[in-house]
């Protein structure tokens, strides 16, 4: 691309299951928190692009109702709307924007705030599953309404049928994430899970249990984007978009054949695709290796061990292997989701952008508590979203 | 500007109703011909040659189902390859599709914008309530329209503009749409026809407003490079900006166009126009209600604050006129909600490039094609156009 | 939200406004031919790509894996009755009817079907299977579509009552 961009700012707010605030305020709170961590103001920002799916908020045009308190009042302002993976399209936005010239810097804002009717009315869970659905296609897949969940039981049925993965290995997974977003002062759900706590929980659609899924989060977060020159400016630690590579999928989920009936290995082709792209384009060719950390959107723990195998991180059907061996812990030879992923944060819209905004921590040695303890040179981030949409961002130290 | 983007192809497809049709069967009618004539395809991610990515705009809110691009996902040749979903009007797709180009990430993207308003048709305005804040607006049962009527009459009482002015641009823009295969309301109507065909809310009679359509937009995008290859009649993005202006309208003097004026200035200035009476040859603005072209007259610089109603009167910007200004008959001769802007940057191209027929206007070299969307048009978008790089 | 006048909270009561949004989704031409023989002919419809032979269920004017057009002359093809089962789920949580928003109860699991097709993939559909013991069921058995009446077919997927095992 024509000009280098890095990240010099991030925010979040504390991800809590119901927020007390307003979605105006917590994406208020997330973009101060941005510009606090960047040490500017909202003069120095450009220009803004907003990730937003308001219908799940009960609103519409959301980009007008942002206008005065994510800042771009008297600016420019774009609002991208694809899915899970709308706050990394967003951000993908922010950075073809600054490559192209038309701005220095950039701010990026999601935020997730679910409001439902009482729970006594209809059950929060089962509410948010319908306005869910209401993303599928009206007569072929709404009517069933099983959506997500019901693919990702598909997925994980057909992966233990592969590879062998134990209910145990998924466990201690997912007690790793759980022990890592105690790290985490921003995630949601923080407390210490053991592998018995896991494995009693409830089965939701076997083998998904329901400490396997991801939670439903409210949240905001925010991240500020600039062009290599203002970025060395601004900061002493700019965080450089190496590359970012974007796929989407088709109409329906019944085309993920791959994922749910496969042959020989469970796949999520859009994934596949894109990180042989990305890999390719950037002289990758042992990414385990040469990747520091990555942080995986991985909306059930089943999903983590798949896509890292998607990645190429390992052998297809090896990933349980490597997570059973602690191989994917904090201080382990590949950390995968040092603050705790998805499965313990789950905003929703933000999803994607955590996880680009935690590479951006782990680079810049910011990460507190659930800092990957070794020198990171090269972090990637992926989105997922959709019927199985990819964005990817390759982060980097160095220039 | 460097990094220069044009337009290559174009096709719009505008349909007072077209339920028959699911989304991506509409949205094909109009990338079909832009296939056609650039002859080239979908090919694998991020390998170059043909079409390297797409861009889709459609607007979930209006018909209550979140990531609604994924209906036009296999009409856009979306499966494994790169597509952004931008979920708003068109014209904001072009603005998006300009900088992935100029970021050198691909060399053309196809911009397709889709929407079907018959789908919200028996909704009544509970779709653009949601626009505004639950707490204090909604109940007031604010909509597009009725705050529109609140614009108009701030605006008219600052400025003296009378109703008959207003109705005046229905007349000359209706009147324009004769000529225009796309419209879907169109002849001669004095200024009481219009002031008298019924109060939608008041001042804003019925044919003071758009009416509904089921359309698609699509536009391909190419670099300098391809571009030229592409096509001898290739129409140049000179600049473009957008401006946002505050939420809640009660912040805001609706008499004014703070953000128009903002976004208009930065657009002349990247195309290097320092008088734009003089050296604009042709506009497309938003009139998707008849007042809003007199209040952008003033917001472009075509005339100074207040002045609106008067060049309307001078006839500068009738399509024979020195200025045309909405020479297709504008978003009041029929447009889908989210082919609003992009229709406009349509006209503009068709017209640079020659091709539009009986409304030509003679040797249009510079054009300017605008959009002002959300309440009371708090966000604005220019983009001027030319036959020059 | 506390009562105490000190904090300076008061309780609100919690309004609602409830709002009816009638939305018209097209079918389209594909769809809408599927749901004619549907509810017409009780058969099931899908479409084979003349670009390049992918099975096309549902029915789709455009390719999702080569983006080939088939609107001129598209091929239609009968698919099903019968489908293998490609994947189960017996659902345990409350889940609701997004068109009602009532909770839902069936006591069937609901599986992921291959249905049988000519070009080179199956087309794919969810739906009920018709045995209410889990145990009894397995991956890659075979179930054949079970219709309505004609009088209760509306042209929804509904009109397929569920799926019942097929012999061994």
């Amino acid at each position: 691309m024509k000009r280098k961009v890095a990240i010099v700012g991030f925010g979040q707010t504390e991800m809590v299951a119901r927020s007390p605030k307003t979605k105006m305020e917590l994406a208020n709170q997330a973009v101060r928190r941005a510009m606090d961590d960047a040490q500017i103001t909202i003069k120095d920002v450009d220009e803004v692009v907003i990730a937003d799916i308001e219908f799940f908020h009960g609103s519409g045009e959301s980009e007008m109702q942002l206008a005065d308190c994510v800042g771009h009042y008297m600016k420019p302002v774009m609002k991208i709307e694809t899915g899970g993976t709308v706050s990394g399209s967003a951000c993908i936005s922010a950075v073809h924007h600054i490559a192209a010239g038309a701005c220095d810097v950039s701010l990026v804002s999601a935020t997730g705030v679910f409001p439902a009717p009482p729970p006594d009315v209809i059950p929060r869970g089962a509410f948010l599953q319908a306005s869910l659905s209401a993303g599928m296609h009206p007569v072929w897949e709404k009517w069933c309404s099983v959506g997500a969940i019901g693919l990702f039981a598909l997925m994980a049925n057909a992966y233990v049928r592969l590879s062998g993965c134990t209910e145990e290995t998924v466990a201690k997974c997912r007690a790793k994430a759980a022990r890592n977003a105690t790290r985490n002062p921003y995630a949601h759900l923080r407390g210490i899970m053991t592998v018995e706590d896991v494995l009693k929980s409830p089965m939701l659609m076997a083998p998904l249990r329901h400490l396997h899924m991801c939670p439903i989060t409210e949240g905001s977060a925010a991240l500020i984007f600039a062009s290599e020159e203002r970025a060395e400016k601004i900061t002493k630690n700019p965080v450089w978009v190496k590359d970012v590579v974007s796929l989407h999928g088709a109409q329906y989920w019944g085309a993920l054949h791959e994922m749910f009936a496969p042959k020989e290995r469970v796949a999520l082709p859009s994934l596949v695709k894109a990180c042989d792209i990305l890999y390719k384009r950037n002289g990758i060719t042992n990414p385990a290796k040469e990747l520091d950390v990555v942080e995986i959107y991985e909306p059930c723990t089943w999903a983590e061990l798949v896509f890292m195998e998607n990645m190429r991180l390992c052998e297809p059907n090896e990933a349980w292997k490597l997570a059973d061996r602690g191989a994917t812990e904090i201080d382990g030879e590949l950390p995968i989701n040092p603050s705790g992923g998805v499965t313990c944060t789950n905003p929703g819209m933000p999803s994607t952008m955590l996880r680009f905004g935690e590479v951006a921590l782990q680079i810049r040695g910011d990460a507190g508590e659930h800092q990957v303890p070794r020198e990171v040179r090269l972090g990637l981030a992926t989105g997922f979203g959709g019927t199985g949409w990819t964005p990817l961002m390759l982060l980097s130290k160095y220039k | 500007m460097a990094n220069r983007v044009a337009i290559v192809s174009i096709a719009q497809v505008n349909y007072k109703e077209k339920l028959a049709y699911a989304p991506e069967e509409l949205a094909y009618e109009a990338i079909k011909p832009v296939l056609e004539e650039t002859g080239l395809g979908f090919g694998p991610a991020y390998e170059k040659g043909g079409i390297d990515a797409s861009l889709q705009c459609h607007e979930h809110s209006r018909i209550m189902r979140p990531f609604s691009g994924c209906q036009l996902l296999e009409a856009v040749g979306a499966n494994l390859r790169p597509d952004e979903k931008v979920d708003q009007d068109g014209a904001l797709g072009v603005y998006e599709a300009v900088w992935q180009i100029a970021s050198g990430d691909f060399e053309t993207v196809l911009v397709v914008s889709e929407c079907h308003d018959s789908v919200n048709r028996h909704a009544g305005n509970a779709i653009e309530n949601l626009v505004f804040d639950p707490f204090y607006h909604r109940p007031l049962g604010l909509d597009n329209c009725n705050t529109a009527a609140l614009q108009a009459t701030r605006y008219m009482h600052q400025y003296g503009v009378t109703r008959e002015q207003c109705a005046k641009v229905a007349a000359k823009n209706l009147k324009n749409a004769k000529s225009n295969p796309l419209a879907l309301v169109s002849g001669d109507f004095t200024v009481e026809d219009i002031l008298a065909s019924g109060f939608v809310a008041y001042p804003i009679t019925k044919m003071e407003t758009r009416p509904f359509a089921d359309g698609a937009c699509a536009m391909l995008l190419a670099n300098e490079e391809r571009a030229k290859k592409l096509t001898r009649k290739a129409v140049w993005i000179k600049g473009l900006a957008n401006c946002c202006d505050g939420y809640f309208i009660g912040d805001r003097d609706l008499a004014e166009s703070k953000a128009l004026v903002v976004a208009a200035k930065k657009a002349y200035q990247m195309a290097g126009i320092t008088d734009v009476r003089k050296e604009m040859d042709l506009a497309e603005v938003t009139d998707e209600f008849s007042y809003q072209e007199l209040m952008e007259y003033e917001g472009l610089g075509f005339c100074q604050k207040g002045g609106g109603g008067k060049l309307l009167d001078s006839e500068e910007t009738r399509l024979s006129g020195r200025l045309p200004v909405n020479p297709s008959g504008g978003a009041l001769s029929g447009c889908a909600h989210t082919n609003i802007g992009m229709a406009r940057i349509f006209e503009v191209v068709l017209q640079l490039r020659g091709e539009a027929g009986d409304r030509q206007v003679e040797g249009a070299k510079i054009g300017l094609a605008h959009l002002a969307a959300g309440p009371c048009g708090q966000l604005q978008q220019v983009m001027i156009l030319g036959t020059e790089p | 939200m506390s009562r105490s006048k000190s904090q300076g909270q008061y309780e609100v009561p919690p309004s609602h406004m409830i709002t009816s949004v009638f939305m018209e989704y097209p079918m389209g031409l594909f769809m809408g031919k599927f749901m004619r023989e549907l509810k017409e002919n009780a058969r099931l419809v899908g479409m084979v790509c003349r670009q390049c032979g992918h099975t096309m269920f549902p029915p789709q004017a455009l390719c999702s894996v080569c983006y080939g057009e088939n609107f001129q002359d598209p091929q239609w093809v009968e698919v099903g009755p019968e489908a293998t089962v490609a994947g189960l789920m017996e659902i345990k949580m409350p889940w609701l009817n997004p068109w009602t928003l009532t909770l839902r109860a069936s006591q069937y699991p609901v599986g992921i079907l291959m249905v049988d097709a000519p070009g080179r993939s199956p087309g794919v559909i969810w739906h009920f299977i018709a045995e209410t013991d889990v145990s009894k069921l397995r991956v890659g058995m075979r179930v054949k579509a079970v219709f309505k009446p004609r009088e209760e077919r509306e042209g929804l997927m509904e009109d397929i009552l569920y799926w019942a095992p097929v012999g061994e």
